[in-house]
């Protein structure tokens, strides 16, 4: 049922608040309308997040039919992972709700218990099985230096998370502001970790959140055409098991 | 660090007495009190007809209708009794005007690992160790890794000391990805193996919880280790499992479940000689091996600190002698 779908999520890194460039707000909302969710981890620890920024993230997050977290960095690493997690699920939740509102009429809330739980089982297997875009766009400007070592192992992590899955997955890092002045950049990397690319960052200058989450919906347009490098795959007889399994509803 | 690492829910706080009406099976709960919270609800007790059982106040309606189907699928393949807590419904309730998911299930009365292992001393450790493996060896058997083993999913019945698994929101087919995790008992988190959901990744978790309860790491080196790189975590776990314990055989056992590739029965069998030794011929408890409380081993420590002070004491006053004799 899942194998030929594909989701794409943004999924934006900030411990501040935006100050220049489009308003992320409006970008999140037409990052949605393309098919892409976005969602938001605040950073709290030594940051300028406060109830301004604090806001702004869960505009984005809204806007962009997402989740939002704030959190400190101890917790970010398990905050990306769930939110990657829930994000598929919720996403995947809504396309049988409106199918299901086709059928009869109602959304998955309003079933009796042993219909829904089928179909949070057809999520379930949905998020092992579906192929997986992801663009992390993180804020890299001063305030975030200290926080750079925990950001990269906790993009290593949802690596591993990722690598795990039955599914395809691409990940592409956004960082912003860019190097040389420019508003943001695509992470190029060799090797086998785009964290490993992360480490090399110098974190410096202004805000441009909403430049940077245009980037990314383009990155993962751009991606879309390209074929998907598959993940590491259990072997296909378990995989077959696996499904089966799971469609025995 | 295992249960504040993730935020907790925002489910409402329910007062002793307050009643809860279920929408599709009509019965009501009347609270007793909070048991427990975690990243998936608060759990309460409550009087459910004339008996006390477990409600798991979810916000999350497809996460607690999938516990609800683990918990089920499980229960309908292990025959065996109390592997599972026993089910009750799945159930919708209106709080306020909003509508919250919820799981009841049996109740299970008992304490977490690190308490009861505080009341009874370490030497329950293996003990313990080795009945959690085989309750995680009955899960293997019919195809799923538990993935998230830590203290605060593992209860310790009162009556007869026997463990019990009660979140099964990680339960997971082998060969999948692992949904739910807690990093420091997180295979790939210690940069020793992947995140699949495969036997040696609940072998490690379960040898981790051994290296936890008997020469638990410090939660600022945890903090710290958050910043490294899994090679890194990996290399600080070799030093971990190259210094000495208080339970120096247990640590012995850990290091090669630890690795990340072992089988949870090589883990199993390892431990028997270890708890063979704790008895005497008789079968009974050595007498070294009573349990002993951990306060009564923090006399030792006081003891041992005033004889030396004693034996300073005198030394001192012997060398005052001695001068004075000059
Ligand atoms: N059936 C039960 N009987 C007694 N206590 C329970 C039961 N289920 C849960 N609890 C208590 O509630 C706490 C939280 O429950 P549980 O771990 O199921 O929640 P969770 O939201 O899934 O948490 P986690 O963050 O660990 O995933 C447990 O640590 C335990 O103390």
């Amino acid at each position: 049922m899942w194998t030929d779908v594909t989701l794409k999520q943004i999924l934006l890194i900030t411990d501040g608040c935006s100050n220049v460039g489009t308003d992320p707000v409006y970008v999140a909302q037409t990052a949605r309308e393309q098919g892409v969710t976005v969602s938001v981890i605040g950073i709290l620890d030594d940051g300028a997040l406060g109830e301004q920024g604090q806001r702004e993230a869960e505009n984005i997050a809204q806007a962009g039919g997402g989740m939002c977290r704030i959190v400190r960095t101890i917790d970010l690493s398990h905050t990306m992972q769930m939110v990657t997690q829930r994000t598929m699920q919720l996403t995947l939740q809504q396309v049988v709700n409106k199918e299901l509102r086709q059928i009869m009429g109602e959304d998955s809330d309003a079933l009796p218990p042993d219909v829904r739980t089928k179909v949070a089982r057809m999520v379930e297997s949905g998020t092992e099985e579906v192929d997986l875009q992801v663009a992390l766009v993180v804020d890299v400007s001063a305030s975030m230096t200290s926080k750079m070592p925990s950001v990269r192992e906790a993009i290593r992590d949802l690596e591993f998370g990722l690598l795990a899955r039955g599914g395809t997955h691409r990940l592409v890092v956004v960082t912003y502001p860019g190097p040389s002045g420019e508003d943001a950049q695509v992470l190029r990397f060799e090797g086998t970790s785009v964290a490993d690319a992360v480490g090399a960052l110098r974190a410096a200058g202004n805000t441009p959140t909403g430049p940077a989450l245009f980037l990314a919906v383009r990155a993962l347009r751009d991606l879309g055409e390209s074929p998907a490098t598959s993940s590491v795959r259990a072997n296909p007889e378990d995989r077959e098991e696996g499904r089966m399994r799971h469609y025995v509803v | 660090m295992s249960s504040n690492i993730r935020a907790e829910t925002t489910s409402p706080d329910l007062t002793q007495g307050f009643t809860l009406q279920g929408r599709w099976a009509g019965k009501s709960y009347c609270v007793i009190r909070l048991l427990g919270s975690g990243a998936n609800g608060k759990v309460y007790l409550v009087w459910r007809d004339q008996i006390k059982v477990a409600l798991k106040l979810g916000e999350d309606s497809t996460a607690i209708a999938l516990e609800y189907e683990h918990l089920r699928e499980v229960a309908e393949k292990v025959k065996i009794d109390r592997i599972v807590p026993e089910l009750f419904e799945l159930e919708d309730v209106t709080i306020g005007g909003r509508t919250y998911p919820v799981l009841v299930m049996e109740w299970i009365d008992g304490i977490h690992v690190e308490e009861f292992i505080h009341q009874r001393g370490d030497i329950w450790i293996a003990v313990c160790l080795w009945k959690i493996i085989r309750l995680i060896e009955t899960l293997h058997q019919q195809g799923y890794a538990f993935c998230d083993v830590k203290p605060a999913n593992l209860l310790f019945e009162l009556h007869d000391a026997e463990p019990r698994l009660i979140d099964f929101g990680g339960v997971t087919p082998i060969g999948q990805a692992a949904r739910e995790f807690t990093e420091i008992y997180d295979r790939a988190w210690w940069g020793r193996g992947s995140r699949k959901a495969d036997i040696a990744y609940d072998t490690f978790a379960c040898a981790m919880l051994g290296l936890q309860l008997a020469h638990p790491i410090p939660k600022g080196e945890l903090e710290r280790l958050q910043k490294k790189s899994p090679i890194e975590r990996s290399a600080f776990l070799d030093q971990q499992l190259h210094t000495s314990w208080p339970q120096d055989e247990l640590r012995l056992l850990l290091r090669e479940p630890l690795r990340g590739d072992a089988k949870l029965h090589s883990l199993h069998d390892a431990l028997i000689p270890l708890l063979r030794g704790y008895l005497n011929p008789n079968g009974q408890l050595k007498n070294s091996a009573l349990p002993r409380k951990r306060s009564r081993r923090r006399f030792d420590a006081t003891d041992w600190g005033l004889l030396v002070s004693v034996i300073t004491f005198t030394l001192a006053l012997c060398a005052l002698w001695w001068i004075g004799t000059l």
